[in-house]
């Protein structure tokens, strides 16, 4: 497995972890404290500080153990895969756009019993799992 | 995954040359050891830069290691 392969692996196990922290954090709101803008605000800002500090402190173990890859660029082959699965990530995410703006626009929350601000940054983690995953196995099947 | 029209001999011109791995390919043409396997098993084809190194590498023109089938 090659050193951007790991890195994305791990980056991808962290988004994961963040999303299911802050599911369960919302999941737990009411309805009438899900449309609260401070509270949504808060949730976001330990969402941010979480995901900063599981990224630096990950990544400078991982960099820790393969030093002689750590600082390397990435290679043509793997440019072209982060490209590919950034494009499926970006349709994940207008996917996530669309609906939470659908959500505001008819001023409901079906289908999905969750504030648009919420879904749209569940939409956000989503769309970076998804890309992630999909770039750990393009560069696995090579 | 389909293979490219576009096939190579790295691997005899590998073992011609002292039994190079390909790592040390890789690291002589910089990118991954991946990228090389990708390259070898005619998963990938690699741009004309990444393909004259390895040209250099193994100091042979280039219509010597890589072959297009139609």
């Amino acid at each position: 497995m090659s050193y951007t392969q790991k890195s994305r692996l791990l980056e991808v196990a962290i988004t994961f972890v963040v999303l299911f922290n802050y599911l369960q954090a919302v999941l737990s709101m009411t309805p009438e404290a899900q449309m609260d803008p401070s509270l949504a605000s808060g949730l976001l800002i330990k969402l941010v500080i979480q995901t900063v500090v599981m990224l630096v402190v990950m990544h400078s173990i991982l960099a820790a153990f393969n030093s002689k890859y750590a600082n390397r660029a990435k290679d043509e082959r793997e440019q072209a895969i982060a490209l590919k699965a950034k494009s499926v990530s970006l349709f994940i995410l207008q996917l996530g756009v669309v609906n939470a703006v659908f959500a505001l626009l008819v001023n409901t929350v079906y289908p999905i019993p969750m504030s648009p601000v919420h879904q749209l940054v569940i939409a956000a983690l989503l769309s970076e799992i998804i890309g992630g995953a999909v770039e750990v196995w393009l560069l696995q099947r090579g | 995954m389909a293979k490219l029209a576009i096939s190579n001999s790295i691997r005899t011109l590998r073992f011609q040359h002292d039994e190079m791995t390909q790592q040390q390919l890789a690291d002589a043409v910089g990118v991954t050891r991946q990228t090389i396997a990708a390259i070898e098993a005619a998963r990938y084809s690699p741009s004309l830069e990444v393909a004259f190194k390895i040209a250099v590498v193994f100091n042979q023109p280039l219509e010597k290691i890589f072959q297009y089938k139609q």
